[in-house]
């Protein structure tokens, strides 16, 4: 028996509204883009779901998408919220946010806890390289009429080959700006990304020059610099005592299906919005409520919480397991190799040189 | 006083779990852990008890604490609470 007790609900749920967006980038961890077949829960639907997330006491949602501005009923849903007993934030590429839609999104201001927007590069050469031309000026006016409505706003750089060595100047941007924070996150092989992997991806001295960089801004941006990449300097930081203990540590117990949960644009629950494509149970046949409290698929995903280290493929031999917490089990998921393998991302044999990165490659 | 009762803010969350609960406001995003205690003392509150009654109720559970003690520590709990906006003093 595992010593792993769930909580009594979530305290986030993540609602993916749509599929669609009006971008198509490459580096996307959905599948989304204008084409994108969208055929989600209607509005309706979203309201029975919201219904159900503050019936089962849950404290937040983070409105995610697609772009959840090319939602048609989108502000319908944030009314719905903002009225209720919970706080939201939204993860959006501010490019359909103008005047209009900022001076709505104010009034809901004391119920936001934050609105995340895409940024990833500090000129338009290297924003719309990845993003599709016209980009960049277009997320400037939606940060702008976001900021100019009191909202509170934070950015968002996904870390590619076209924009690592603009890290520096995207963070004077950020301050700038004058945003709340800003996260610097690795390019995950999930979505879009999957297909550009190869070409986005950095090589293993680029990404050492990325956590150096990070390294060094994170001394003078304490707390405004965030995300995964400052994760792998605190998760890499003591490997080189890794020897002096023998205390094999258990898996890092992350926010998947503990605190968190994810419901896609089709209704399809998953642990989170990284394993978008490990699903439990649909929320039109299931409550949400029946889900978090079932078994079958999230019952044996919270089993890995009870595990350590020795129960990854891979991993029994490695004399770093004794600093190590296995990382993030939707990197494996999505290279195929199932939850219970090593996560190359995470992985500080990579990192060192001691192991091949090739994500794609077969066990 | 022993004769106060409260009045729980009906825009708070109040979430049990196996060992205590949340109180999330959801106004303010301000979210407190709650150990079995603060939970009993929350649900008196929802019932519209008086002060009195709550240290009653605790007593049985704390028997080797002396009355004035268990009191100082609830009204110092109910206090906290009302000044987070989670109760009013009814």
């Amino acid at each position: 028996m595992g010593n792993f007790k769930a909580y009594s609900a979530p305290f986030e749920v993540f609602m993916s509204v749509t599929n669609r967006c009006n971008l198509s980038c490459k580096h996307c961890s959905v599948s989304s883009s204008p084409s994108a077949l969208d055929e989600g829960l209607s509005v309706r639907q979203w309201l029975d779901v919201i219904d159900q997330i503050e019936d089962f006491k849950v404290f937040t949602v983070r409105i995610s998408g697609g772009e959840p501005f090319a939602y048609p009923g989108i502000f319908k849903i944030i009314d719905r919220l903002s009225n209720g007993l919970l706080r939201f934030s939204i993860n959006t590429n501010a490019m359909l946010v103008g005047k209009e839609e900022a001076d709505r999104l104010k009034r809901y201001r004391g119920r936001i806890d934050n609105i995340m927007v895409s940024l990833d590069g500090s000129r338009a050469d290297i924003h719309d390289r990845l993003r599709g031309r016209g980009s960049y000026k277009a997320v400037f006016k939606g940060i702008d009429a976001l900021l100019d409505n009191g909202l509170p706003v934070s950015l968002y750089t996904t870390v590619v080959r076209y924009n690592y060595l603009d890290i520096p100047d995207i963070l004077r941007l950020a301050k700038k700006f004058g945003v709340e924070n800003i996260k610097f996150n690795e390019l995950l092989p999930i979505g879009n990304a999957s297909k550009n992997f190869e070409k986005l991806e950095l090589s293993r001295d680029e990404r050492i020059l990325v956590i150096d960089t990070i390294k060094d801004l994170k001394s003078r941006y304490n707390g405004f610099l965030q995300g995964t990449y400052c994760d792998l300097i605190e998760m890499f930081s003591d490997m080189d005592k890794a020897a002096l203990t023998s205390v094999i540590p258990s898996l890092n117990i992350c926010s998947a299906g503990n605190t968190q949960i994810m419901i896609r644009h089709d209704g399809w629950v998953t642990p989170c919005d990284r394993l978008y494509d490990y699903k439990i149970e649909n929320i039109l046949n299931k409550s949400l409520k029946e889900i978090w409290n079932g078994g079958g698929k999230l019952k044996r995903f919270r089993k890995r919480f009870d595990m350590t280290i020795d129960d990854l493929a891979g991993c029994r031999a490695c004399v770093y397991k004794y600093k190590c917490e296995g990382g993030c089990p939707a990197i494996p998921f999505a290279l195929g190799r199932g939850l219970s393998s090593k996560d190359p991302l995470s992985c500080y044999r990579v990192f060192n040189g001691e192991e091949e990165y090739r994500p794609y490659a077969e066990n | 006083m022993d004769t106060d009762c409260f009045i729980i803010n009906d825009r708070t969350v109040f979430r049990e779990e196996d060992d205590g609960a949340f109180l999330f406001d959801p106004e303010t995003g301000s979210l407190n852990c709650l150990n079995k205690t603060g939970a009993y003392i929350w649900r008196m509150c929802e019932k519209g008890a008086y002060k009195k009654e709550i240290i009653e109720g605790l007593q049985s559970s704390f028997k080797d604490v002396p009355e004035d003690s268990l009191s100082e520590d609830i009204s110092t709990f109910l206090k906290l609470m009302e000044e987070a906006g989670f109760i009013t003093k009814g």
